[in-house]
């Protein structure tokens, strides 16, 4: 296939006439567009490093902070010892039926048999189901 | 010209170089973050069971002032009619 005589590319009589040194300029204004772009692909990129160190800093703060908090919980046996209220509020229930509708708002339905009687009006009426799961993040 | 071609592998190993370094930190950040969700979301259910353990520590004691037989249950989680053993800050979000 010859270029010369395809009508895709037609030889261009009235265009300048191709240098040495021209084709050298063009390809050094190659070089340099390349170069640039290089160089600003380099700032935008150390840009983003710089930013998310930034922000892997911060929520690495934030994680030891909030690990502190859930560690502090889980020592403190707060869960221990509301398991231990509520087998002995369970247990209350069962002598003190009238007790029945504050330990179902808290924690479901209890073993008592009977039905339980209208939850009080309040903000926490409409919850259903057991409210105050044992133990968080397990 | 060889030195011009140095200058271009240069840069363009350099960019390389901080485009790696930047996605592997992404992917840090990325994990980070989840953790960060996952603890926050700990947190919440930890502050909402403190509130809610509040809450049924005053009913306990509004039902002990008309039927003080649930006082002995009430002093073995060692609460008194003012204070209770879950009224501990609530941990910041």
């Amino acid at each position: 296939m010859s270029d010369s005589s395809s009508p895709l590319f037609p030889p261009s009589p009235a265009g300048p006439e191709v240098t040495l040194e021209s084709l050298v300029a063009d390809y050094q204004a190659l070089r340099n567009a390349f170069h640039l772009t290089l160089v600003g692909l380099l700032i935008l990129t150390g840009s983003l490093f710089v930013f998310f160190l930034r922000e892997v800093s911060l929520a690495r703060r934030q994680v030891v902070e909030l690990s502190q908090v859930v560690a502090d919980y889980e020592k403190s046996g707060f869960a221990a010892r509301l398991e231990n209220f509520r087998v002995q509020l369970q247990s209350f229930t069962q002598t003190h039926p009238d007790f029945n509708p504050i330990y179902s708002r808290y924690f479901g339905t209890s073993s008592v048999s009977q039905p339980s009687p209208a939850p009080r009006s309040g903000p926490a009426s409409n919850l259903t189901g057991p409210r105050l799961p044992p133990t968080p993040g397990r | 010209m060889a030195q011009k071609n140095m200058l271009t592998y240069f840069l363009v190993a350099l960019l390389l170089l901080t485009v790696l370094a930047t996605a592997g930190l992404t992917i840090y950040y990325v994990r980070k973050v989840r953790s960060w969700n996952m603890l926050q979301l700990q947190t919440a259910v930890i502050s909402r069971n403190r509130t809610l353990a509040n809450s049924l520590l005053n009913d306990a004691i509004e039902y002990s002032k008309r039927n003080p037989a649930i006082d002995p249950i009430l002093q073995s989680v060692g609460v008194t009619k003012r204070s209770g053993p879950f009224a501990t800050p609530t941990p910041k979000p």
